[in-house]
């Protein structure tokens, strides 16, 4: 106890910059660090499945329409449920996200819309996510470049 | 107590500090997931490919195209002036992505064959914090279907039309010249052809 009283200047500074720095650095935002890590499914492209591997994921499958009046949900299996895009990252949404146990499949009409909230869900720490599409060459160059051979550019 | 223990719990307290701390280098969104939702699907994170069709012809400076497909296909074509980040190094530390962003004026429009990657890449550059990043709508796909294969047909334009259809003509004809000739005069080419925005601001050094 002489100690501490001792030197409770000190341990005081030490122990509110130790919570300020655990602070800033872990609460900061909701999303976790290191973002390569959890955009890593995203380069190899095994996050975006279409249909028919739809039907072949295992599990308790939550599909999420990502629509304003629940357009897609024709598309999806039963046990589907709608919010529009913004309403995703609300507390209550997010939780039940987080809380769900089994992939969660994305689907909008517009793919970079899926697109964007499946990043912005796995930066949240959300792993077994997918992005469902309708045709799975939206990355794919669908035009041939045909280069002008009669060009002579002046230089 | 000895001075060099108070020193000893001082450091280990530090160091505890230092552990709990993520390993410098690593990226993390630091902005509002809510407000970063609302950022990037609004419609003002988009541009066409018919505004960036006038980008190009205009050779404006407050753009940067960053093509996000591999350095391959960007050989192959590419939207004129555009510089090659693949996606999968977007945030590798050597890229050095912020670099692309220091200047705030500057817009940095991401774009690849379709919606995924640039959407993708408009989430991760808004939520590290950059602002004036964008995506070009439909990507290359949608250029080629808008401003590579734009045709007129009917009897009458209106002026807004054949403004619009002039710009798409003169962006097919850039986009033709510089990506029909060889890689070695590629850049070359570009860098005769670009403007000094010196010229324009009406100063001189």
């Amino acid at each position: 106890m002489h100690i501490l009283k001792k030197y409770q200047l000190l341990f005081i500074i030490v122990i509110v910059s130790a919570a300020l720095v655990l602070f800033k650095s872990l609460t900061s935002s909701g999303f976790k660090s290191d973002a390569d890590k959890w955009a890593a499914a995203s380069f190899s492209g095994e996050n975006v499945i279409s249909q028919e591997q739809l039907k072949d994921l295992s599990g308790n499958i939550l599909a999420i329409d990502l629509s304003d009046h629940g357009e897609n949900m024709a598309k999806l299996p039963e046990g589907a449920v709608s919010f529009p895009p913004k309403s995703v990252m609300d507390d209550r949404i997010l939780r039940m996200i987080h809380q769900h146990n089994g992939p969660v499949v994305l689907y909008a009409d517009d793919l970079a819309i899926s697109a964007k909230i499946w990043m912005l869900l796995s930066q949240t720490g959300q792993t077994q996510l997918y992005v469902l599409t309708d045709s799975m060459d939206n990355e794919t160059i669908k035009y041939k470049f045909r280069p002008d051979t009669l060009i002579k550019p002046e230089l | 107590m000895n001075p060099r223990i108070v020193f000893s719990i001082l450091l280990g307290s530090f160091g505890l500090i230092l552990a709990f701390l993520p390993s410098p280098g690593t990226a993390r969104l630091t902005e509002n997931p809510k407000t970063l939702l609302y950022q990037s699907i609004e419609k003002s994170a988009y541009f066409s490919v018919d505004q960036v069709a006038r980008f190009v012809v205009s050779e404006d400076s407050t753009v940067l195209l960053v093509d996000l497909r591999n350095p391959i296909d960007f050989k192959q074509v590419s939207i004129p002036g555009s510089i090659n980040i693949p996606y999968n190094q977007l945030l590798n530390k050597e890229t050095n992505l912020e670099s692309y962003f220091a200047d705030n004026k500057k817009r940095v429009i991401f774009y690849s064959n379709g919606d995924l990657y640039s959407g993708y890449a408009l989430v991760l550059a808004r939520g590290l914090g950059f602002a004036n990043s964008y995506s070009m709508k439909g990507g290359l796909n949608e250029w080629f279907s808008t401003v590579m294969n734009s045709a007129f047909t009917g009897d009458r334009i209106s002026a807004r039309e054949n403004a619009l259809f002039e710009t798409r003509t003169r962006a097919k004809k850039y986009f033709t010249e510089i990506n029909s000739l060889p890689d070695s005069l590629k850049l070359q080419f570009a860098q005769k052809s670009s403007f000094d925005p010196k010229k324009l601001d009406g100063g001189c050094e």
